[in-house]
Formats: structure tokens, C-alpha cells, sequence
């Protein structure tokens, strides 16, 4: 909703969709902000352009996993909170993960590599498929926020 | 691999190397770019900022050494065991002041947790046990990045299978909202140097009464966690300096509460080897194996009649004011140690050494007291710290 509440709201369908449509689409990196060619060229919103673009930096510039992971690595120090906290990791790893060691399985999410923690096997994340649920045990435990779902 | 990057000394370390490029699993921030700089910032052997080598600069430290009546050495908390041996073997027969970084921070509470006064446990009881951690001035979030991932806070444990989210409560007491007051289930803002008000407070709410300071409502809370908890441990650091002078206070208030004690501080195992040898964990003169607080590296570099100070694998003029490092410019200061640094910029003469636990093995001391033995992951030309000492010593 932030995002089009920033948007034209005049539902052209210059780039395809409605505005709801458009924002929905930026948020799941389907289409770019470019594609809306009102906010690019028309003066009277310039200051929403400039809004848009500072919302919507965590998703263009982070590393961003398929399914709407973001890891800001510049944040990140390795401390390895999310890799022992995140409850698929405790069932996939019960002799590393679970018990506080670093992950020794192939099939974790979550994995401290050079100092800096790296997604792996996202598809198995509990916020994702069939019985999906609003999962923050990786999100909670980062002391500086460096891991967020922007799409909520 | 072990790290030796702080005192939690993960031992569940990956390490790969392809080439001369390295990829470690499992490690920190902190300890990765320890084990990283084997090729980066590297200390070269010189005298006087004169490139010589390593043969010159341990023969002119032997010359200093003979001609000087009153020497010391400092250092050692980021050396393994065997270096830290040779340090007091070379100082009995120099008969030198000892001296390290507990005598700068903490030193007071490394003292009350070897002698005994308080109870003490082990990291891996912490993991299966702990149900209250207190993190009291201390902020390993900074400082031992993988303590609550490890050990303290999130990990599953024998008794306490249901992680941090149920079994595990923390609380943090600090002067600012910490990277770790982040995280912990409450926190508790607290003035420096009042701690000893919050003993207090403390005090009147196990007793059944109210508090007289604080939020009242807060510390209610606490105070029934405290209660209640089965198994709590306090984690300590520096923040309790600025109440240094009531530490026995802050030490019969854990053994009231029947709490553990675990300060969250290296150079932990160099004061216990020292404290096992002479029974005191800093500032010892080597000549009489007496203990005086003039014999700290702060007063030592204050007093006039120092000729020269052996500061081992320690960046201690980073620590200290700026009118007190400068003076290791005016004495022959000599610095052995892996990397550039403040110290190696003021020092005399500088002995480079291979970095601990990633080019030259040894035993290592936890913060627990657990002693393993660190091995060696890369090779290299540069001869350990110990070694470096052993010459020295016989050259004498």
C-alpha cells in the first residue's frame, strides 16, 4: 500500500497493469519502477519518484532470494543468531544447527560463509508453499536488522 | 579449525583453501577477517623504522634486554600457552615486571571469578542448562559475536529443548541500548558508576519490598524471573568499571541470587596461569614475585625509570590515553606481534610473528577456563611468538 499510495494512482496501464497492479509487481521484482513512464516524465511527480526509489532500494540493491529473502550483507556480521534460530535448520541439522554449532547439512536455509550469513534452499523457508505461515524466527534474533522480507 | 579471534574459541570452524584463496564456514566477522589477514598489513622486522632482519632485530632486543636494569612485559592475552610461558620464563630471568590486559579492564572481576568467591560454570553446562542469562555491562553482541548463538541464548540444550523462544529468558543492563540489548527480552537502562543503586533496588525486590529507583514496574519483573529461575548465569564486562570500587557488593548479590558468574573478557587464561603460578593475575614484579598496582602497564609507562617494555601480540596503545602510549616513543618499546598497528607505529623495534591458531598451532585458554588445542591451517615464514621469546631467552 506505501508504494501506491506513491504512485499516480490515474490507472494510464502504460506499463500493462493497473496502479495496484504495478505496485504489487514492483514489490515481486516482476517489473521495474522505468516501466511506470508518467512518474519519469511528468514534473508534479518528482517527489513521489524520489520516495519510490528510497522505499524500494532494499529490494533493487540487496541480494534478493526468489522468494523475497533480503540479506543486507553490509549489516550482517556473521554472528550466526538466524542460522541456530530458524527452525527448519534446527529440523534439517539437529548435531549442528540446533545445538548452537555451525551448519554441517546440505539442506539448511541459513549458513554463515566468510563472515557473512548466505541463503541456501529457500523453497523449504515456512513462509513459502502450500502451509505458509508468518515466520520472523530469523528476523527477531538480528541484533541489526540485517535480514528482512520487504514483501511483509 | 579453532578460532582464536575472541575467548569463545568456536572449534566448529570450515576451513578452505584453493590457491591462496580461503573460504571459512561458521566463523564470525571478527574471527574471519583474523584468519583472512594472513597476507594483509603484515609487520616487517625493523629498528627504529629501519627495515632489518628478523636475526638483527631479536639480537638488538637481546642488547636492550642485558643493558637495562628495569624492564617489563605486557601482553599475551591473544597468545597461546606455550607463549605465555616462555613470556614468564624470560621474565624470571630478567627479573621484569608482568603485566596485562586485565590490570586495564576488569581485572578486579577475573580475580573474584579464579579465586573462588563466586560460582563459576562451564559454556557447554550454560547450553544445557541456562534458563536466565543476565548480560550485565557487557555487550557480546560487539565483543564475542557467537556467545548467545553459541552458548547463552539460542541454541537447543540438553534441559532446555525448546530453545529461546520458551525456556530461555535474558535480560541486558547497560548504559545504552546495546547490539545485545537488541535482542534480549528486556533491558534495563542504567546511569554508569550507578550500578551499585541497581544492587540496591535488587536487594528490596527479592526481599518482598519495593524498589526506591527505576521503573518500578520493570524491576518487579525482573526480580521474579530472578526468582524463579533454575539455573541463571551473569555475564559481566567492562561496563562494571565505573564500579569498580563496589564489586563485592555486585559479587554477593550473584552468590545471594545463586547465580554464575562468567566474565565476558579475554586475557582470561594469562591471568590464570599467572594467578596459579604467583596468586595474583596482573602487575607482578618477576624479580621479588611480589604484586603492586605501580607495577600496571598505566603506571609503568607513567614512571620515570622504565627503560624498556616487551609488549607481545597486544594493541595496548589503543586502549590507553594518548599522553601515557606516547612514552613508548621515549623508551626502547619493542613490539612482537603479526600485524601493523598503534603499538608496532610507536614501538622501537618491531618483531614480526605467525598469527596464532592459523599459521603456528598451541593450546589455548576458553573464557571458561576449557583448555583446546588450536592447530595450524596455513604455512608460513614467520616463526610463532613462542619461538621468537625462546631466542631471546637463551640469546641472554
Amino acid at each position: 500500500m506505501e508504494i501506491y499510495k506513491l504512485l499516480p494512482q490515474t490507472n494510464c496501464k502504460k506499463c500493462g497493469e493497473t496502479c495496484m497492479g504495478f505496485a504489487f509487481k514492483l514489490l515481486s521484482k516482476d517489473l521495474t519502477l522505468d516501466k511506470c513512464t508518467p512518474l519519469f516524465e511528468e514534473e508534479e511527480y518528482a517527489e513521489e519518484k524520489k520516495e519510490l526509489e528510497e522505499l524500494l532500494k532494499p529490494i533493487t540493491e540487496a541480494e534478493m532470494t526468489e522468494t523475497g529473502l533480503v540479506i543486507h550483507e553490509e549489516l550482517c556480521f556473521g554472528c550466526g543468531n538466524c542460522v541456530v534460530a530458524c527452525p527448519v535448520n534446527v529440523a534439517e541439522d539437529p548435531t549442528g544447527c540446533a545445538i548452537g554449532k555451525g551448519a554441517s547439512s546440505d539442506k539448511v536455509i541459513l549458513k554463515v560463509e566468510n563472515g557473512k550469513v548466505k541463503a541456501a534452499n529457500i523453497k523449504t523457508c515456512r513462509r513459502f508453499g502450500k502451509y505458509r505461515i508468518l515466520c520472523n524466527a530469523c528476523i527477531t534474533p538480528c541484533p541489526t536488522k540485517a535480514i528482512e522480507f520487504p514483501g511483509g | 579449525m579453532i578460532c582464536l579471534g575472541c575467548s569463545c574459541l568456536c572449534d566448529d570452524l570450515d576451513f578452505k583453501n584453493e590457491d591462496g584463496k580461503i573460504t571459512v564456514s561458521n566463523a564470525c566477522l571478527k574471527g574471519f577477517k583474523r584468519i583472512d589477514s594472513f597476507n594483509k598489513n603484515r609487520l616487517i622486522p625493523s629498528i627504529n623504522n629501519e627495515k632489518k632482519s628478523i636475526d638483527d632485530v631479536i639480537n638488538k632486543t637481546i642488547e636492550i634486554l642485558n643493558n637495562s636494569k628495569k624492564s617489563a612485559i605486557f601482553g599475551l592475552e591473544s597468545s597461546v600457552i606455550e607463549a605465555q610461558n616462555e613470556s614468564i620464563k624470560l621474565g624470571e630471568k630478567i627479573g621484569s615486571i608482568i603485566d596485562n590486559f586485565s590490570s586495564v579492564h576488569g581485572g578486579y572481576l577475573i580475580e573474584k571469578f579464579l579465586d573462588g568467591s563466586v560460582k563459576t560454570c562451564a559454556l557447554d553446562d550454560v547450553r544445557d542448562n541456562c534458563d536466565l542469562s543476565i548480560y550485565w555491562g557487557c555487550d557480546p553482541m560487539s565483543t564475542h559475536p557467537r556467545l548467545m548463538s553459541k552458548f547463552s541464548y539460542y541454541p537447543r540444550g540438553k534441559n532446555r529443548q525448546r530453545g529461546w523462544e520458551e525456556d530461555r529468558n535474558t535480560i541486558s543492563i547497560d548504559a545504552r541500548k546495546s547490539l545485545t540489548a537488541n535482542i534480549t527480552k528486556k533491558f534495563i537502562k542504567l546511569r554508569p558508576g550507578s550500578d551499585f543503586e541497581l544492587f540496591e533496588a535488587f536487594k528490596d525486590v527479592l526481599s518482598g519490598k519495593l524498589p526506591k529507583i527505576g521503573d518500578k514496574r520493570l524491576l518487579m519483573d525482573v526480580g521474579t524471573s530472578i526468582k524463579k529461575a533454575k539455573y541463571g548465569v551473569v555475564f559481566a564486562g567492562d561496563g562494571l568499571d565505573y564500579s569498580r570500587e563496589r564489586v563485592n557488593d555486585f559479587i554477593d548479590l550473584i552468590n545471594d541470587i545463586g547465580f554464575k558468574l562468567q566474565p565476558v573478557m579475554d586475557s582470561i587464561g594469562f591471568s590464570k596461569l599467572l594467578f596459579d603460578r604467583f596468586g595474583f593475575i596482573n602487575s607482578i614484579n618477576l624479580e621479588d614475585k611480589s604484586h603492586s598496582e605501580d607495577n600496571s602497564i598505566f603506571n609503568v609507562l607513567k614512571s620515570d625509570d622504565i627503560e624498556n617494555i616487551l609488549i607481545v601480540e597486544s594493541d595496548i596503545a589503543s586502549y590507553l590515553p594518548y599522553k601515557i602510549a606516547k612514552r613508548l616513543k621515549d623508551i626502547n618499546s619493542i613490539y612482537i606481534g603479526p600485524h601493523n598497528n598503534l603499538t608496532a607505529y610507536l614501538s622501537k623495534i618491531t618483531i614480526p610473528s605467525s598469527i596464532a591458531g592459523v599459521e603456528s598451532g598451541g593450546n589455548v585458554c576458553r573464557m571458561d577456563l576449557k583448555e583446546e588445542k588450536a592447530e595450524k591451517v596455513i604455512d608460513s615464514d614467520f616463526l610463532p611468538s613462542y619461538d621468537i621469546l625462546n631466542k631471546i631467552r637463551e640469546g641472554l
